[in-house]
């Protein structure tokens, strides 16, 4: 009886133990929530306001291979959205097949972005970006945007599209061209993952252990430092160490005797994170638990440049375990992107 | 009126508006705080109006995080430039001409503001 006694004891204290355990992982995981929900509304330049025809036309021309040098590279060639508008190739593919130095990044949800773009954040906006691929020697390579404003022209649906998009404009211009790309990217948002259904209240929408490893990104693991907000990035740039010989953002211009922008990259977005691999700037970490292992370590290289917040963590196996956890609710299943038809090329006008 | 008078009121003058330009010269005082410039506690949102011969103070008041500021004028023409910045620390820029000035962090493009100086 007495033994009974101490069984019943047991199992009603290790309930009541693991319930107030559970309880205050939610509870202390809940803490760092709030500043990671999604913005209540997505917010276009009063440059580029939005409208359904724009974002229509910036479709067609994101997809459209034949504004390129060669015919065959679209901007989703390189931002397919079949791989979470990446390639998944540690660096990208240039127009004539060579290895390009950098990594193609994905272009979700950029419309909430506060700037800048590219790896080495040279573009100020979206509009400012969208253009500087398509003449690019390296990338889609036309010859000049006069050559591509003539191809679109030859096409009467085109002209047509960009009339009922730009009806202020009795022809297409460099910066009807660019606001539409922009206004089709700005309209790439991820889904809710399960990570958003939590952060809006459903407790059971990750686990335990995911919890815990959300915990971690905002304590030990410091990746709050630069992966913050909704898209879990600030935009910042900062050298983490990674084995490079690309000065990054320190390789422009400007900011040559900027000694902490040497090697400096932009803080990528952890949205859909798992499906994103492999991962940094040059693709040097295959794996996800690749990448943990290289900031617990605090980073390859120690250069002068190195930032301060990049140094070891002596994170514990189940500390890296969570935190591996936790990215994986930054998935969210995204509806499927239609290819548009395009339209065609006649004699230019 | 007579001659004494007259140059009474001329150095007079030029003794009022030494003190006005020696008061008008002032030193603005400019925060890093939560990735953010402030003025007081308040981000600055809209132009910060100042002087020539004003002199802007630019401090990072971050636990943690380090900054590195930069200021370009309406012709991109790099105005100042100062060193990384840890928490604590401060730079200082004199206002020599009238214009714009945008500064901003060069590691952080969410930080910007707007520096609107007249004569």
């Amino acid at each position: 009886m007495r033994n009974h006694k101490i069984t019943l004891f047991s199992v009603l204290f290790m309930g009541i133990h693991f319930g107030f355990a559970h309880a205050s992982v939610e509870d202390d995981a809940r803490r760092f929530a709030k500043s990671y929900a999604r913005p209540k509304e997505l917010k276009h330049p009063a440059k580029n306001p939005h409208s359904v025809e724009k974002e229509k036309l910036g479709q067609f021309l994101f997809f459209d291979p034949r504004i390129s040098g060669s015919g065959t590279m679209s901007c989703g060639t390189c931002h397919n959205p079949a791989l979470s508008w990446q390639d998944g190739l540690p660096t990208a593919m240039g127009n004539k097949g060579e290895v390009l130095p950098r990594k193609t990044p994905t272009i979700l949800n950029l419309g909430y972005s506060q700037g800048l773009f590219f790896w080495d954040g040279r573009a100020e906006s979206l509009e400012d970006q969208a253009l500087k691929p398509i003449t690019n020697p390296n990338e889609m390579a036309m010859k000049d945007m006069e050559t591509t404003i003539q191809l679109l022209n030859s096409s009467e649906t085109y002209r047509e599209l960009f009339k009922k998009a730009f009806p202020e404009n009795e022809t297409i211009t460099e910066h009807s061209i660019a606001a539409a790309l922009a206004t089709f990217e700005r309209s790439v948002q991820s889904a809710e993952a399960p990570f958003d259904k939590w952060v809006e209240g459903d407790k059971s929408a990750i686990s335990n252990d995911a919890k815990k490893g959300f915990i971690v990104f905002n304590t030990n693991g410091n990746c709050v430092r630069c992966h913050s907000g909704f898209r879990f990035t600030d935009d910042s740039f900062h050298d983490i160490g990674t084995r490079t010989s690309d000065k990054g953002r320190g390789g422009l211009s400007d900011f040559k005797e900027f000694e902490a922008l040497q090697f400096a990259f932009k803080t990528m977005t952890l949205r859909n994170i798992i499906e994103r691999a492999p991962y940094m700037h040059n693709g040097q970490e295959k794996t996800l638990e690749d990448v943990i292992d290289f900031y617990d370590k605090g980073g390859d290289e120690k250069r002068p440049s190195l930032s301060a917040d990049i140094k070891p963590l002596s994170l514990t196996a189940q500390e890296k375990s969570d935190l591996l956890e936790f990215l994986k609710t930054l998935s969210s299943r995204d509806a499927p992107v239609v290819m548009p038809a395009l339209p065609v090329f006649g004699k230019p006008q | 009126m007579s001659f004494s008078s007259r140059t009474l009121k001329f150095f007079l003058s030029i003794g009022v508006l030494s003190y006005s330009a020696g008061v008008l010269a002032k030193e603005v005082i400019v925060t890093q705080k939560d990735k953010e410039f402030k003025v007081g506690s308040q981000k600055i949102e809209k132009p910060l109006e100042v002087h020539v011969g004003d002199t802007i103070v630019v401090r990072n008041d971050e636990t943690d995080v380090s900054h590195n500021v930069y200021g370009k004028n309406e012709k991109e023409d790099t105005v100042f430039k100062f060193l990384i910045q840890k928490p604590g620390e401060k730079d200082e820029f004199k206002v020599e001409q009238a214009g714009t000035i945008e500064v901003k962090c060069a590691i952080h493009p969410g930080m910007k503001f707007t520096i609107k100086a007249t004569k």
